[in-house]
């Protein structure tokens, strides 16, 4: 139950790091622009750190953090074997 | 006491019948009957003597008789003593009397006179009132037994009738129940029933775990937040049964020391399973702390209780699901609108892959992207990717883009146990891409909320995509565009400063008569390129309309050319118009068959621009990009055109020609015509110039309503 209604807020600073991808920020900077109390954003930042959507730089509870990119992988080539039945 | 009414009718039957009086009393001694009958004797003792007194006092014994019996009430008059059981477990005497022994007259009379004086006749009263025989003693009691039974039935009656009074207030303050007023409810419920004096919810939390969530009742609170697995004593059992079981004497049970240990001491446990929409179980618990045994009355509370708490609890779930679809549903719209905004097909990418991975939590998500032309694989990806994942995408390759039969989000098991979403990114007939969520641990429920969720991303992805990809051409189309024309002032620059003044023309023209955004564009472009051939800048710009434009009006211009001029788009006619002001200042107007319309309304822009070239630069900064769509549907009433003709003129506003609307729409260049030449008539103007003015004019007018 908890986590279906986390999902918004989830969904929203996931949204939030992507369009400001070199964006480095603080739980009280981003209590500030996102408008939500820092009891709400810490759990969530908590995973999505976990998901790998962002990364968390520094340490002793003055974390900061950043939009992490996805992999990309271009270096597949399916051949064409699969052409065969 | 209910059924009154009744109970009071057949005493009066039974006491005519058998010439006795009868009366009703309760466990404390009271009445709570009326006296019926007229035996004479009992009637004169009752009025004159004491004998209410003695039966007063003989109510409150305990009598444990469960057949009538025979009772001397005083020494020789006997009454007959009736039990009544109800089912709640109080207890009535029907008092039916009185007799006297036979044989026992002269004694009997000598008593009477003795206790209370002379005189009364009691010869007489002795005489009027039924005897006792040795014979007759079983006929007696098998008839009062009836009574008995009657009277018993009667009260069964109306305590059924009290048990739904208990039930009623409690069902409706049970159907809003919402978490925050369950133990309102439970207090309400240990206010109505006596049999209970305790009464809890357990509910199944994460990790296999149980918490007892609500309490109500003496030595209770300690029991709050209390943990127990599956399995574990009384309640823990249910959990795993999800079947109703209660247990007797629980005092010295060792399942019991779970109470114990929080200072509660219950003497009987009864264990009801409630089913929630989520798919756990919680447990309803309630008993005694004073009474060891559990009566099936009981049983049948507690199951009603069970039962309205499922029932509201499922609505509250409900209500909390539907809540959470609408935030599911917003935080979509808000997806959406990002993704509409976004022209960058990299960060679209990542916005699938990200909002998927936030959605489902699983190990990972992928989108796979192959080259249409070749076998190269592009992979965006988060989470944990396999060492397999080259045979997956494979199979993924093989899966969507070979047979292409999959067109919605669809379940497969992937080779390292678990389960993938995959939703291909189709745009039109176009695959653009397939999303691939790893779902990991979830419930069937789950995935298929997910499905949904993901299945509409994926529509919206692919559109993103192709919008995205489309504007990215446009822009390297119109930096291609750029160049050419940026060229020509390097080579000669009066053809140049030419070609810069016909655009700055028609790009104002177009404004004035409010052709859409894009249009004015190509026509601006079109112009500018209008010195190189038309099959040279085919070969440059071959997914940009510009060429055609100038091509088109380049035909336009030529007297004897292979287009007239009602067919030609209205790009191509401000194209050729604008050149032959330049070109020929004007002179070329005379070719024209007409002089109506778009011509004249040029024409007449161009005197007005000489005198006022000031005005206009200063309008072209403040003026907004006119929207031109007849989408308004009160517009479209208004010119009451058939939808075929409303689908050509759209076309028209977009700046197509005849030949290109009939492609578009697959119909014969003939019928274009002839519907081209419908929406003037219906619009009552000469040219497309003229219509596409109107429409914006109908739209400018109904908006400022």
């Amino acid at each position: 139950m908890e986590k279906k209604e986390a999902l918004p807020l989830q969904m929203e600073c996931t949204m939030f790091f992507q369009s400001n991808p070199y964006m480095i920020e603080s739980l009280a900077g981003l209590e500030n622009k996102l408008g939500r109390r820092k009891e709400d954003l810490q759990p969530i930042l908590e995973i999505l750190v976990q998901q790998g959507i962002i990364r968390q730089i520094g340490k002793d509870s003055k974390y900061l953090y950043r939009y992490k990119e996805p992999d990309i992988i271009t270096e597949m080539t399916i051949p064409d074997k699969l052409e065969s039945p | 006491m209910k059924n009154a009414e009744l109970l009071e009718e057949l005493q009066h039957v039974y006491a005519e019948r058998f010439g006795l009086t009868i009366l009703i009393t309760d466990e404390n001694g009271e009445r709570v009957s009326t006296i019926t009958g007229d035996n004479a004797l009992c009637g004169h003792l009752l009025e004159h003597g004491d004998l209410w007194c003695h039966i007063q006092e003989a109510a409150v014994w305990d009598w444990e008789i469960t057949k009538p019996a025979f009772y001397d009430i005083l020494p020789g008059i006997y009454f007959l003593i009736i039990p009544i059981n109800d089912r709640n477990g109080s207890d009535y005497l029907i008092w039916a009397g009185v007799m006297v022994e036979e044989g026992t007259h002269a004694l009997t009379k000598e008593q009477l006179k003795k206790r209370y004086g002379p005189d009364a006749d009691w010869e007489k009263l002795l005489t009027a009132i039924p005897v006792i025989q040795p014979e007759n003693k079983d006929w007696w009691i098998h008839r009062s037994a009836k009574l008995s039974r009657l009277g018993q039935a009667l009260l069964q009656g109306a305590s059924e009738e009290d048990s739904l009074a208990w039930q009623y207030p409690l069902l409706q303050q049970g159907i809003g129940t919402g978490v925050t007023d369950m133990e309102e409810l439970f207090h309400l419920f240990l206010e109505k029933r006596d049999d209970y004096e305790f009464i809890g919810l357990a509910e199944a939390q994460e990790e296999e775990q149980y918490s007892i969530t609500h309490v109500a009742g003496r030595e209770m609170e300690g029991l709050r937040g209390a943990l127990f697995a599956p399995g574990e004593g009384f309640l823990g059992r249910i959990a795993i049964t999800k079947e109703a079981a209660y247990w007797e004497d629980i005092e010295k049970n060792p399942r019991a020391f779970f109470f114990h240990r929080r200072h509660s001491y219950p003497k009987t446990m009864s264990c009801f399973p409630i089913q929630r929409y989520d798919g756990t179980t919680a447990v309803l618990f309630g008993g005694s702390l004073s009474d060891t045994k559990v009566s099936k009355q009981m049983m049948e509370t507690g199951q009603f209780m069970a039962s309205m708490l499922e029932a509201g609890l499922y609505t509250d779930d409900l209500q909390q699901e539907n809540m959470h679809q609408v935030n599911r549903l917003s935080s979509l719209i808000e997806i959406c609108k990002l993704m509409a905004a976004t022209p960058d097909v990299k960060r679209i990418l990542y916005i699938l892959v990200d909002i998927s991975l936030n959605l489902v939590e699983g190990p990972f998500t992928t989108v796979i992207l192959k080259d249409p032309d070749n076998d190269r694989v592009q992979l965006v990806s988060r989470g944990e990717i396999p060492a397999s994942m080259e045979d997956y995408v494979q199979e993924v390759i093989k899966r969507h883009y070979k047979s292409r039969t999959v067109t919605a989000a669809q379940l497969y098991d992937a080779k390292w146990r678990t389960t993938v979403i995959e939703c291909p990114l189709y745009y039109k007939e176009e695959l653009l891409g397939v999303l691939c969520v790893g779902a990991g641990d979830t419930t069937e429920q789950q995935l298929k909320e997910h499905q949904t969720f993901l299945d509409t991303l994926a529509i919206i992805g692919a559109t993103s995509l192709q919008l995205a990809k489309q504007e990215q051409a446009s822009e390297t189309a119109a930096g291609q565009a750029e160049a050419l024309y940026r060229a020509i002032g390097q080579f000669d620059a009066e053809a140049f400063a030419k070609a810069e003044t016909t655009a700055a023309l028609a790009g104002d023209f177009s404004h004035k008569i409010g052709l859409p955004a894009p249009l004015v564009k190509d026509i601006i472009a079109a112009c500018q390129l209008s010195c190189y051939s038309p099959g040279f800048l085919k070969d440059m710009l071959p997914d940009s309309k510009v060429p055609d434009i100038v091509e088109e009006g380049k035909n336009l211009l030529q007297s004897g050319g292979n287009i007239a001029w009602d067919d030609a788009s209205i790009g191509s006619q401000v194209v050729a118009l604008a050149i032959a002001q330049e070109t020929n200042e004007g002179a070329w107007h005379a070719d024209l068959t007409s002089e109506q319309g778009i011509v004249e309304e040029f024409h007449s822009f161009v005197k007005e621009r000489q005198v006022s070239e000031q005005e206009f630069t200063l309008q072209e900064e403040g003026s907004s990009t006119p929207e031109l769509m007849v989408a308004d549907h009160a517009v479209k009433e208004q010119m009451s055109l058939s939808p075929r003709e409303q689908e050509v003129l759209e076309l028209v506003i977009q700046g197509l020609n005849n030949k290109e609307i009939a492609e578009e729409l697959y119909i014969s260049g003939h019928t274009v015509k002839n519907h081209v030449t419908k929406i003037f008539q219906k619009l009552d103007v000469p040219d497309r110039a003229h219509a596409i003015s109107k429409v914006y004019q109908l739209k400018y007018q109904h908006s400022n309503r």
